[in-house]
């Protein structure tokens, strides 16, 4: 009887434990939602962290020294080319990112690109067709960075949503 | 799909971290697929099963929901 007593006992405590653990499986939403990755916990959340913080510091350089306009002439090519080579290393970093992740941790992270991939490319179509009514060859640039501020923010919401729907 | 994984574990009195290491994922992911939020790969299956020394068809029961047929 007493051996009957200690096993329910145990399996309570198991019960206990197992509901109280439960509690605290969820995912990193607001990390989710400003920074669009599962955080730096794990060495391959440090590594993004890492190559991202690099490439943005490279495009505000390039950035800044395609805004400088020195040098003129073809050595402007240079910091032209420093735009788009930070971004192919943001892709890279994220590649690597995606192999690392455990299989449900990476459908979040694609249906999240899915639907950000999607607004980028209705925005992108509206930009065309507001280019093409308003005839206006003098479209602001920072209508293309603010496409891909806004892409980010629909990219966090997506992977709250989607993150929210595995828990 | 309804699985067994939460009991299986209990009886191994492992936590969800215990078992989400053993079988190289998060603890997010043994979660959801105890919650029946996720249904795991079939790699991911056999490994589970693999784990706790079972089939799958002892882990996993799988609920007609009527499309197999359409």
């Amino acid at each position: 009887m007493a051996e009957l007593e200690t096993t329910v006992s145990a399996d309570s405590e198991i019960e206990r434990e197992v509901q109280e653990e439960e509690g605290k499986a969820s995912w990193p939403y607001a990390t989710l939602l400003v920074f669009g990755f599962f955080g730096t916990a794990t060495p391959e959340g440090r590594r993004l962290a890492r190559w991202t913080a690099m490439a943005t510091v490279g495009a505000a350089i390039g950035g800044a020294g395609l805004a400088s306009g020195w040098p003129g002439g073809p050595g402007r090519l240079v910091w032209a080319a420093v735009l788009p080579a930070m971004m192919v290393l943001v892709a890279i970093a994220y590649v690597r990112y995606l192999a690392a992740l455990d299989e449900l941790a990476r459908l979040i992270q694609l249906q999240a690109f899915a639907v950000a991939y999607a607004f980028m490319i209705v925005v992108a179509a509206g930009l065309l067709v507001y280019v093409y009514i308003a005839a206006d060859p003098n479209v602001h640039w920072g209508l293309a960075a603010a496409t891909i501020a806004l892409a980010e923010v629909v990219r966090g919401a997506a992977l709250a949503f989607f993150a929210r729907r595995h828990e | 799909m309804k699985n067994r994984i939460r009991v299986l574990r209990a009886e191994r009195r492992w936590s969800q971290q215990d078992l989400a290491e053993r079988l190289g994922v998060s603890r997010q992911t043994v979660n959801a697929i105890e919650n029946g939020k996720y249904d795991p790969s079939l790699p991911l299956a056999f490994k589970i099963g693999k784990v706790f020394g079972l089939t799958i068809e002892e882990i996993f029961i799988y609920e007609d929901d009527g499309t197999a047929d359409r």
